[in-house]
């Protein structure tokens, strides 16, 4: 294979195994949201964000690699912005194979990641949204006519959350 | 006064007593949530009158249960209600594709993928051994082989759709039951609450049906009254207080007789959007249907290929054009004419393939003008125009027409001639494989490629006129007529090979006396023809996908394995979300049964005081009458 191609699933290799990574730890943060473990929660993202600061580069690179591929193999019908799926097609049979199945596992671990991301954006929400009706529901007390008192006259006393009071 | 307040005390104790019980025993109840008694001061004495005692203050007159109490969260609910929907769709869809899967076999001996494998290896070994009979039953071993395995995958794709249609109206049934039965205790729950109860199980058991419900279909639940809740499906009610609106399952004749749900009443479609219903009209119409239309074209076009370089190969005492596959038509004549809509009158032309009479060359300039039109293989029919100019060759107007994607695509076929053919229908499965319309306002499908007799509309064929097969220039055995519904699951080979291996056309053949056509067979010892099928196998024979057989097979199989990978992982996360739910909302209805027995110890202690307060009354009483005085 040429190198620009060996350079690409190089790229490909890493990017997929830096995927991979925040998948795993993305996996963690559903553990930390369910244990409501804050701490653990910022300590997890703060590695993500380092390992996305990598992909970064990553992308950068691809492009060059991407930008050479396209002036060795001589293609000016080609843009800039060539899509793998347009690189596969110009390659011999096994390698569009192997970058296929590539492309594949790559598509395929971001839509799993997107998905677990939101799956986590839910659990935090609800998370929030319980917290601030509990919030609520303590800050708003309710008051009741609680009897009487040595001078005859009845007060009125504050009682516990509205949260619990709730009926459905 | 003071025996009555102790009475008060001893009976709200052992109310309150009898609710923390309840609780206790329904613990391990999903469905329950907790109950708490509400204690409040009976009303005091108070006595507005100038002469009443100057006694400071009101006299109280002890406790009284003021209500039972239902903790339960509205917020939590609904959620859960949402979350469920979706959890019932991703788990139907999981649960089919996995099926699907088992179905497709991947990866093992025994699969489409691996049978093709070894036809075309046989086809080799013919090729190389064209005069052994041994090699000729092989081939046909490898045939049936395959065949009966094709048969066999489109059998069990279409018992898992008809598998999908009837748990649909069993889905139907269950909504029905459940809406009803939430009917019902809207009515009970209104009636106790007339009387000043507080029916707190029977409101559980109906927040408990309406979590069934909504794992079936996409419900939400209006709780505007505060007696009754309506239950809505899209906006529309299923239950309105103590109106039950029932849906059901209703044959639709333009999805093949499939089950279609619909408000029983007015017969309106239901709209569906969520839930395991909605899980399993997709599976159904969607991922089912397509499934069994690729294992279809699969089929067809194997078959079609297969038997397009047979025909034109000799066996080995000469015969020719001999079909190698059984080719069904949907028609009884042989001019393709059909009743589609089962009036009994025929209707439409049905044509699957037609191949011009001429040889082309692919890369040179055509040299002609025109513009190429066709029928869009959808509901609205719309016509689709492709223009070329004489700069065009014929491998680019071929490209155009095949990304056109207008139900028809374009190849040069083994003889270097242009051939046409149909796809799968993008609106009802009966119109599969026909070509709907082609017409050329030049010369290129007329006079250059000689698939058409004349250019224009006069000239033009189109699927919904009788007899149009008389539009097209080839002979009749250049015409495949359109196959009968559903080729994969009776594709076969054809009787006269099964019967004769002798006719397995291994053998290409010479022109003798320079008619330029292959007319004469060139003995037993001639497997090129035998090659060309082997080559196959390296052909985009799936014109339509621009792939070969086996890659078009191994990207079907794929494709659903990412289904069923997505589904598997949305199941995952929906049983977290659901998780959460679950725990805030045990964090509020669920029985902590250290915080009960804590309470029976309270209750039980202000019991016991209670009856310490008649005890000390009856002391104070008995003070009064036998030792005051005398």
């Amino acid at each position: 294979m040429m190198k620009p191609v060996l350079d690409l699933e190089a790229i490909l290799n890493d990017e997929k195994q830096i995927y991979e990574e925040i998948y795993a730890l993305e996996e963690k943060k559903e553990g930390a949201i369910l244990d409501r473990d804050g701490r653990q929660l910022e300590k997890l993202s703060l590695i993500q964000e380092k390992l996305l600061e990598n992909i970064a580069v990553l992308e950068k690179k691809r492009d060059r690699v991407i930008e050479d591929y396209i002036r060795v193999n001589n293609l000016p019908d080609i843009s800039g912005t060539v899509t793998l799926q347009e690189m596969v097609r110009l390659m011999d049979e096994s390698a569009s194979r192997h970058f296929s199945q590539l492309g594949m596992d790559l598509k395929n671990i971001l839509r799993r990641l997107s998905s677990l991301q939101h799956t986590n954006e839910i659990l935090i929400k609800d998370n929030i949204d319980f917290f601030n009706m509990l919030m609520s529901g303590l800050r708003n007390s309710t008051s009741i006519q609680a009897g009487y008192n040595s001078a005859g006259k009845e007060n009125s006393k504050t009682a516990g959350s509205l949260l619990f009071n709730k009926t459905a | 006064m003071g025996l009555e307040i102790g009475k008060k005390g001893l009976m709200s104790h052992q109310q309150a007593l009898q609710v923390t019980g309840h609780n206790i025993s329904n613990a391990e109840n999903k469905e329950y949530s907790r109950q708490r008694v509400v204690i409040t001061s009976a009303d005091p004495l108070y006595v507005p009158a100038l002469n009443r005692a100057n006694t400071p203050g009101n006299i109280g007159q002890g406790s009284v249960v003021a209500s039972v109490e239902r903790i339960r969260d509205a917020f939590i609910d609904d959620r859960i209600i949402t979350e469920k929907n979706t959890m019932g769709y991703w788990q139907t869809k999981n649960d089919f594709v996995y099926q699907i899967e088992a179905v497709y076999n991947e990866p093992s001996d025994q699969s489409v993928r691996s049978k093709l494998d070894q036809l075309w290896q046989s086809w080799e070994e013919l090729s190389k051994y064209p005069e052994e009979r041994s090699t000729r039953e092989v081939v046909k071993q490898k045939a049936v082989n395959l065949s009966n395995e094709v048969n066999l995958v489109y059998r069990q794709l279409y018992d898992l759709r008809l598998n999908a249609n009837r748990q649909v109206a069993h889905r139907v049934d269950q909504i029905n039951m459940y809406a009803k039965d939430v009917r019902d205790l809207n009515e009970r729950i209104l009636k106790a609450e007339a009387l000043g109860d507080n029916p707190n199980d029977l409101k559980d058991r109906r927040d408990a049906l309406i979590e069934k419900l909504s794992t079936i279909v996409n419900v939400s639940v209006g709780r505007s009254d505060k007696d009754e809740v309506f239950v809505y499906i899209s906006g529309e009610n299923l239950v309105q207080g103590e109106i039950f609106h029932p849906l059901e399952a209703k044959m639709d004749t333009e999805n093949n007789g499939m089950y279609k749900v619909v408000w029983q009443e007015s017969g309106r479609d239901v709209t569906i959007k969520n839930g395991e219903i909605y899980g399993l009209i997709e599976v159904r119409d969607k991922i089912l249907r397509e499934n069994i239309n690729d294992v279809n074209s699969f089929a067809i076009n194997l078959v079609d290929m297969t038997n397009e370089v047979h025909r034109d190969g000799f066996g080995r005492r000469g015969e020719t054009n001999v079909d190698f596959f059984k080719h069904m038509m949907v028609s009884d004549n042989t001019e393709g004419n059909f009743d589609l809509n089962n009036d009994g009158v025929d209707d439409v032309s049905a044509i699957f393939k037609v191949a011009g009479s001429n040889k082309l060359d692919a890369s040179a300039a055509i040299g002609i003008t025109g513009t190429l039109t066709f029928v869009t293989n959808d509901e609205l029919e719309s016509t689709a125009q492709i223009d070329y100019n004489s700069k065009d060759t014929v491998n680019s107007i071929i490209k155009k027409i095949n990304d056109a994607r207008v139900g028809v695509v374009a190849y040069l076929d083994h003889n270097s001639q242009l051939a046409m053919k149909a796809t799968v229908a993008k609106d009802v499965d009966k119109k599969n494989f026909m070509i709907r319309h082609l017409e050329d306002s030049g010369q290129f499908l007329v006079g250059f490629s000689g698939i058409l007799k004349q250019s224009g509309p006069q000239g033009s064929f189109d699927y919904r006129r009788l007899n149009d097969i008389a539009k097209f220039l080839p002979s009749r055995e250049h015409i495949t007529i359109a196959p009968k519904f559903n080729p994969a699951s009776y594709m076969q080979i054809a009787d006269s090979i099964v019967n004769d291996v002798d006719k397995i056309a291994a053998a290409q053949g010479r022109d003798v006396g320079g008619t330029g056509d292959v007319n004469t067979g060139n003995g037993i010892g001639d497997g090129s023809n035998a090659l060309r099928l082997a080559h196959l196998r390296h052909k985009n024979g799936m014109v339509d996908n621009n792939t070969t057989f086996n890659d078009f097979y191994v990207a079907l199989v794929s494709q659903i394995g990412t289904q069923g990978e997505e589904a598997k992982d949305r199941v995952k996360n929906q049983e977290t979300l659901l998780k959460n739910l679950t725990n805030l909302r045990e964090s509020v209805s669920g029985i902590n049964l250290d915080e009960e027995m804590a309470n029976m110890v309270a209750f039980q202690h202000g019991y016991n005081a209670a009856a310490r307060v008649i005890n000390t009354m009856d002391q104070m009483l008995d003070t009064i009458i036998n030792r005051m005085g005398a």
